[in-house]
C-alpha cells in the first residue's frame, strides 16, 4: 500500500494479516520505487493513494528511465511507472474524483478505483477480484 | 200513458244535460227556442182574436154550418191548448235554465281546469328551470369536483415521491451507519492482543458483525475463530454470530 496517511490504512493492514495476506504500507511514495525494485516477485497487488506529496518521486523515476512532468499528481505517477516496468495490478483508493481522473482510470484495464474512505470489506473485495483477474 | 210520458220526459231531460255538458251546447239557442214557444198575454190575446175572426170568417163563408161546430169545438179547446202550450213554453224554460246551470257548471269546471293546468305548466316550468340550474350546478360541480382530484392526486403523487426519497434517504443513511459500525468492527475482530482490553474489544466486535454482517463477512469471523491469540470465549461468541449470520440469510 502507498498511502501518506499511515494512520488510518494500518487497521486494514491487521484485515488484510487476518485474511491470510501480508501488507505493507509506504507512506513515502519516494520510496516506492526501490521497494519495487527490490519486492516486485513478492507482489500481488498495489493499493495506491493518488493524492500525495510529490517528494523526489519525479526525480528517482526519471533517474530510471521513466520521463515525467512533477507536476502530475504523485499518484498518477506511481502508477504510470507500476504500468510500464512492473505490470503490477493496482486497486486506486483516492478521495481525487474529477471527471479528468475518473475518464483516466476508465480507461485502464485491470484498474479498480474505489473513493476514499472506503470500508475494509470493500478494499478486501477490490484486492481480491483484481487477483482473481491477473490468476485467470 | 202518464208513466210513459213521464219516462220519456226524463230521457229527455237526461240527454239534454248530457248534451250541453259534454258538448257545451250554446246557452243562448237554447233559450232563444224556449223564448220563441212561449207566448207573451199581448200575443195571446192577439193570438185568440186572430183565431176568433178567422172561425167568425169561416162560419160566414159555411152557410150550412157544417164547420160551425168543430169550429166551435175547436175554439173551446184552445184555452187547453193554449195551456198546452204554455206549460210546454214553461217546461223548455226550465230545461233551459237547469242547462244554463250545468253550462255555467261546465264553464267553471273548465276554468277551474284550465286554471290547474295553468298552474301545473307554471310548476312544470319551474321545475324546469330548477332542473336546468340542478343541471349546471352538477356540471360546475363536477367540474371543479375533477380539478380537486386532479390537484389531490398531484399533491398525493408528490407526497409520495418525497417519502419515497426520504425513506431512500433515511436507508442509505441507514446503511452508511451500519456500514461504518460494520467496518470498525471488523477492524477491531482484526487487531490482535492478548490483554483483557483486546479481548473485550473483539469480543464486542463479534457481536456487531453477526447483527449487521452477512454472507460475505462470515468469513472475518471464521479467520478470528483461527488465530492462537483468540480466547475460548470469544470462539464460542465467534460460534454463536456465525450461526446468527448464516439463519438469517437462509430466511432472506
Amino acid at each position: 500500500m502507498c498511502d501518506d496517511e499511515k494512520r488510518r490504512v494500518e487497521p486494514l493492514i491487521d484485515v488484510l494479516n487476518l485474511l491470510g495476506y501480508e501488507a505493507t504500507v509506504l507512506d513515502n511514495p519516494s520510496d516506492v520505487p526501490t521497494f519495487l525494485d527490490e519486492h516486485h516477485d513478492e507482489i500481488d497487488v498495489i493499493l495506491l493513494d493518488l493524492h500525495m506529496p510529490n517528494g523526489t518521486l519525479a526525480t528517482e523515476l526519471n533517474a530510471r528511465g521513466f520521463e515525467c512532468d512533477a507536476r502530475e499528481e504523485t499518484g498518477i505517477l506511481l502508477y504510470g511507472y507500476v504500468k510500464k516496468t512492473y505490470h503490477l495490478p493496482v486497486v486506486v483508493h483516492s478521495v481525487l474524483r474529477g471527471r479528468q481522473v475518473m475518464e483516466y482510470f476508465q480507461n485502464e484495464k485491470g484498474v479498480e478505483f474505489l473513493s476514499k474512505p472506503a470500508s475494509s470489506d470493500k478494499i478486501v473485495e477490490a484486492i481480491e477480484r483484481v487477483i482473481g483477474r491477473r490468476n485467470e | 200513458m202518464n208513466r210513459r210520458a213521464t219516462i220519456g220526459f226524463a230521457v229527455l231531460l237526461y240527454l239534454a244535460c248530457s248534451w250541453t255538458l259534454t258538448a257545451q251546447v250554446d246557452l243562448p239557442t237554447v233559450e232563444e227556442q224556449a223564448s220563441e214557444v212561449a207566448l207573451s198575454a199581448e200575443q195571446q190575446e192577439a193570438l185568440n182574436g186572430l183565431v176568433e175572426s178567422k172561425v167568425q170568417e169561416l162560419l160566414n163563408q159555411e152557410p150550412e154550418g157544417r164547420f160551425r161546430k168543430a169550429l166551435e169545438d175547436a175554439t173551446k179547446a184552445l184555452p187547453i191548448l193554449t195551456w198546452i202550450v204554455g206549460a210546454a213554453a214553461v217546461v223548455a224554460t226550465l230545461l233551459g235554465a237547469v242547462a244554463a246551470l250545468l253550462t255555467f257548471q261546465a264553464h267553471q269546471g273548465r276554468s277551474e281546469i284550465f286554471a290547474a293546468v295553468a298552474a301545473a305548466e307554471k310548476s312544470l316550468e319551474k321545475t324546469r328551470r330548477l332542473a336546468a340550474r340542478t343541471r349546471t350546478s352538477a356540471a360546475r360541480l363536477r367540474a371543479e369536483g375533477s380539478d380537486t382530484l386532479r390537484e389531490l392526486q398531484a399533491v398525493s403523487d408528490h407526497v409520495k415521491a418525497e417519502s419515497d426519497r426520504i425513506h431512500q434517504e433515511a436507508q442509505h443513511v441507514a446503511d452508511s451507519v451500519s456500514g461504518i459500525y460494520l467496518n470498525s468492527a471488523i477492524e477491531s475482530l482484526a487487531t490482535p492482543g492478548g490483554n483483557p482490553e483486546s479481548y473485550a474489544r473483539r469480543y464486542a466486535a463479534i457481536g456487531i458483525i453477526a447483527e449487521l454482517g452477512d454472507d460475505r463477512h462470515r468469513r472475518y469471523l471464521e479467520a478470528a475463530r483461527g488465530k492462537d491469540y483468540e480466547s475460548d470465549m470469544n470462539r464460542a461468541e465467534i460460534d454463536r454470530a456465525i450461526e446468527k449470520i448464516r439463519t438469517r440469510s437462509q430466511r432472506q
